[in-house]
């Protein structure tokens, strides 16, 4: 088995700007991806949804040791990680397969092994 | 939500000396972790242009090769981490590898949905 993370960057504008019971639907449609993954062998085994990238700090280091720490995200990209899942399976062409599901309102979703290691 | 963000390529051209001093700083992290607040999860990630990026096209589904963004810094890893406030997990983070951006986002509580807290 290997362990791969689902990030989900979106548009978080949208999001924001969407009315409560289409936010349920979304809710829905990971509900029914949890169901799916589980029925076809793959294990979540995390997740998070993530408050907006404007809440979050950034912080940076120089050469010479002084940190740095900002409002905002690492990278003012259009798409922020609004989530993410980790998935452990043995299958990543069906992980990919059952993240179709997502595609329902999910704008983007990025899959990556995780490696050991440091962490 | 701490998002290690970092220049694609930094590890695989780092010596043997500058790997260790990057272990180092991930162990010192999860000790000062350990001491003040909660790890949950943590993960390392294979390089950006290892992942397959999912996109609905005009309602069917189009797989790529590579990241969602093409940065000049990608996501190399993640930690969660439970802590009293977001102020003491960015001063814990100065722990750790100089040569990444450290980004740290709360995370969001959904009613009826706490599958997620279920961690490992």
């Amino acid at each position: 088995m290997t362990s791969y993370v689902v990030l989900l960057p979106g548009d978080e504008s949208a999001w924001a700007a969407t009315p409560e019971p289409q936010k349920q639907e979304m809710y829905a449609v990971h509900a029914e991806f949890a169901k799916r993954l589980a029925e076809r062998g793959h294990q979540v085994t995390g997740g998070a949804e993530l408050a907006p990238s404007s809440q979050a700090r950034v912080l940076r280091t120089s050469a010479n040791g002084e940190h740095t720490v900002t409002q905002g995200p690492y990278a003012e990209t259009a798409e922020q990680v609004t989530g993410f899942y980790v998935v452990e399976t043995a299958d990543l062409d069906d992980l990919v397969e059952v993240c179709k599901v997502l595609g329902r309102g999910e704008s983007a979703i990025e899959i990556r092994e995780c490696r050991g290691g440091g962490m | 939500m701490v998002l290690l963000a970092e220049t694609e390529g930094g590890w695989e051209s780092a010596t043997e000396q500058q790997r260790q001093e990057v272990m180092d700083a991930h162990t010192a992290f999860h000790k000062a972790v350990a001491e003040r607040a909660t790890m949950l999860a943590g993960e390392a990630l294979a390089e950006a242009r290892e992942a397959r990026t999912l996109r609905h096209v005009g309602g069917a589904p189009v797989v790529t090769e590579g990241p969602y963004a093409e940065t000049a810094e990608q996501i190399g890893g993640f930690y969660l981490v439970q802590a009293e406030s977001l102020d003491l997990v960015v001063e814990l983070c100065g722990l750790l590898p100089s040569s990444y951006a450290v980004e740290v986002r709360p995370v969001v509580d959904i009613e009826g949905y706490d599958d997620t807290r279920d961690w490992t």
